[in-house]
């Protein structure tokens, strides 16, 4: 058991997420029977500490920074049943936090290499269910 | 896109219509960039660089530190501009009369004994009136209600 960094609750889909510091990602859902909530781990490699973690506003999605340079996306795979992510590298440091777009398409990650990205986070899985009239920029 | 900072990036966040990208730095900068103009606006804080910020408006804030205190800022975008619209704290604290107790290990005995309430702080506030005694390590904002928790582990409200 280790120090517990980050936690979420997504009211639209009322699953919460945690990290932590011995590298784990628990997505917990609420089982009505037993009125019990019970994790689910998530599949994500990772050689240090999940600093942060953020659902998006839909709460299909997730956001995950780790001290190894990545941002990670994650989603619940209807292929393989499991919570997995799909990571960038775009920084040189530790990412210490991210946050979606109220789409859900874009992530804003903050780091220790001094530097902000507006990244894309679509996954098609996910994002291919819902159309969007109007994204809030034309680029990025 | 990239924004080139000047200090570790602590927290960021976006306004409720996605057109702003809040980022606070630890240096006690302040950044917000304008997604619709390519704008970037940044403020050198006059106080502890934040921790956590969470949006209260599309173009209001709430920004909680390393300094105890909450702060509601608000952005310009015509004037581009940051401005401090209010200190949750220090009004609060102004406000308040009566002793103030400070019983940590009071309120934890309490908790203990399953009193599990959040602290209200305010005119409807319990029988404790309390000023934080730690940092505070996230807040989340709900209507006109901030919820803060802080290193000494309470849950306060305040109302803005």
């Amino acid at each position: 058991m280790q120090y517990i960094c980050s936690v979420d609750w997504s009211a639209e889909s009322n699953k919460i997420i945690s990290s932590s510091h011995d590298r784990n990602i628990y997505v917990w859902s609420l089982n009505q029977t037993l009125n019990k909530w019970l994790p689910e781990l998530v599949v994500y490699k990772t050689k240090v500490s999940v600093l942060d973690v953020k659902w998006s506003k839909r709460g299909d999605k997730f956001s995950a920074t780790t001290g190894s340079k990545l941002v990670s996306t994650g989603y619940f795979s209807d292929e393989t049943g499991w919570w997995t992510c799909q990571s960038m590298k775009e920084h040189k440091s530790s990412v210490t936090c991210a946050r979606f777009d109220a789409s859900g398409l874009f992530i804003l990650s903050g780091s220790t290499d001094l530097k902000a990205y507006i990244s894309s986070s679509y996954i098609q899985e996910i994002d291919d269910k819902y159309t969007y009239d109007k994204l809030p920029y034309n680029k990025v | 896109m990239t924004i080139q900072l000047s200090a570790w990036v602590n927290t960021v966040a976006w306004n409720p219509t996605s057109s702003f990208c809040y980022i606070a730095t630890h240096d006690a900068v302040f950044t917000v960039v304008n997604n619709n103009d390519k704008t970037i606006t940044t403020i050198n804080l006059t106080h502890s660089p934040f921790n956590h910020i969470v949006p209260q408006s599309n173009t209001s804030f709430v920004g909680v530190g390393f300094d105890r205190h909450i702060y509601l800022y608000e952005y310009d975008a015509d004037k581009t501009k940051i401005e401090l619209k209010n200190t949750l704290t220090k009004t609060q604290v102004a406000e308040e009369t009566g002793p103030v107790k400070t019983g940590v290990s009071d309120i934890m005995k309490r908790f203990d004994a399953g009193q599990k309430k959040s602290i209200q702080v305010g005119s409807n506030a319990n029988n404790f009136k309390h000023i934080h005694p730690a940092l505070i390590n996230s807040g989340h904002v709900l209507g006109n209600t901030v919820i803060t928790s802080d290193y000494a582990g309470f849950i306060k409200t305040w109302n803005l």
